[in-house]
């Protein structure tokens, strides 16, 4: 890679690094893991920089994100780390002056599957359609249905304060 | 029509993505990543390549080995014996072959030395040298 391209590279990492990091810290739900998620996404990335820069460099990047944090060899290595790691996460500051039941919804989040974290990231906050959603994970229309509906059942049985939300609109 | 449960999940989700935390400079590591990443790759594809031959090598080894007609013995320096017959004259021959000399005249006597008087076609002349042996006929075992 010439001087020029690494200039680019550069300046496509220097401006897109802070949503792409919004974007993985929503994916994993961990300061570290999402640092590692989007180090490796753009390890992946560099290689093919010469192909990509004139194409969607970011769409690529995101690609390589949201597969990488639904394959099954990163969920194995994560679920080590975990282990260990899980028991010093400290609780930050709610900005938003949350409520509780933003509180437990985000406790909620993080103990959804990856699988149904990312759907749920991609569909809620990216506002992805379900075809999008499926072209992003390679997988069918079928599947990101059927997560998205595991993952809000699960939000459901997680969240009993739910019910009392939807009676009080 | 979103439902206050998806309310409530966009909500959560953009209040989480304000928590991100701020990175310094991701290139260099990333860098780093890649490099060890091809380095990984490439190790792995000799590794693979190198078990590759070393399973097929001996199977490949023996394959031929069983195919191929065994390698020939050393030539023997060549006895009197074992010499191939010479042809002889058969009746049957080519009939484009060089013509015959004309035979003589039975009522003169010639010198048997001096020309090779043929024998009659129609009678088998025994050969006087012996055939060779692979063409003896074998003893039937019955």
């Amino acid at each position: 890679m010439d001087e020029d391209e690494r200039a680019r590279l550069a300046e496509f990492v220097a401006s897109r690094t802070p949503a792409l990091m919004r974007v993985a810290y929503l994916l994993t739900g961990d300061r570290h893991a999402a640092e590692d998620l989007f180090q490796s996404a753009l390890a992946r990335t560099i290689p093919r920089w010469r192909t990509l820069r004139n194409a969607d460099p970011e769409g690529y990047l995101r690609t390589v994100m949201y597969r990488e944090q639904v394959s099954w060899w990163r969920r194995l290595r994560r679920y080590r780390e975990s282990l260990l790691t899980g028991a010093h996460e400290v609780a930050g500051a709610d900005p938003s002056g949350g409520t509780d039941l933003r509180l437990a919804m985000r406790a909620a989040l993080r103990h959804l599957p990856p699988a149904q974290r990312t759907v749920v990231v991609l569909r809620y906050y990216e506002d992805l359609t379900e075809t999008q959603v499926a072209q992003a994970l390679g997988c069918s229309v079928g599947t990101v249905r059927s997560r998205t509906h595991r993952a809000v059942v699960r939000l459901r049985e997680l969240l009993p304060d739910v019910e009392l939300l939807e009676v009080r609109r | 029509m979103t439902s206050p449960l998806e309310n409530l999940i966009r909500t959560t989700l953009t209040d989480l993505a304000e928590e991100a935390p701020t990175v310094q400079d991701q290139l260099q590591p990333a860098e780093r990543r890649a490099r060890t990443r091809r380095r990984a790759t490439v190790t792995m594809g000799a590794v693979g390549t190198l078990a590759a031959v070393l399973i097929a090598a001996p199977l490949a080894i023996a394959q031929t080995g069983s195919d191929a007609p065994r390698p020939a013995a050393p030539t023997a320096p060549p006895t009197p014996s074992a010499r191939p017959a010479e042809p002889t004259p058969s009746p049957s021959a080519d009939a484009t072959r060089k013509p015959r000399p004309p035979l003589p005249d039975p009522g003169v006597p010639h010198d048997p030395s001096a020309s090779p008087a043929l024998p009659d076609p129609g009678v088998p002349t025994p050969s006087p040298i012996d055939p060779p042996v692979s063409a003896r006929p074998s003893p039937s075992p019955r």
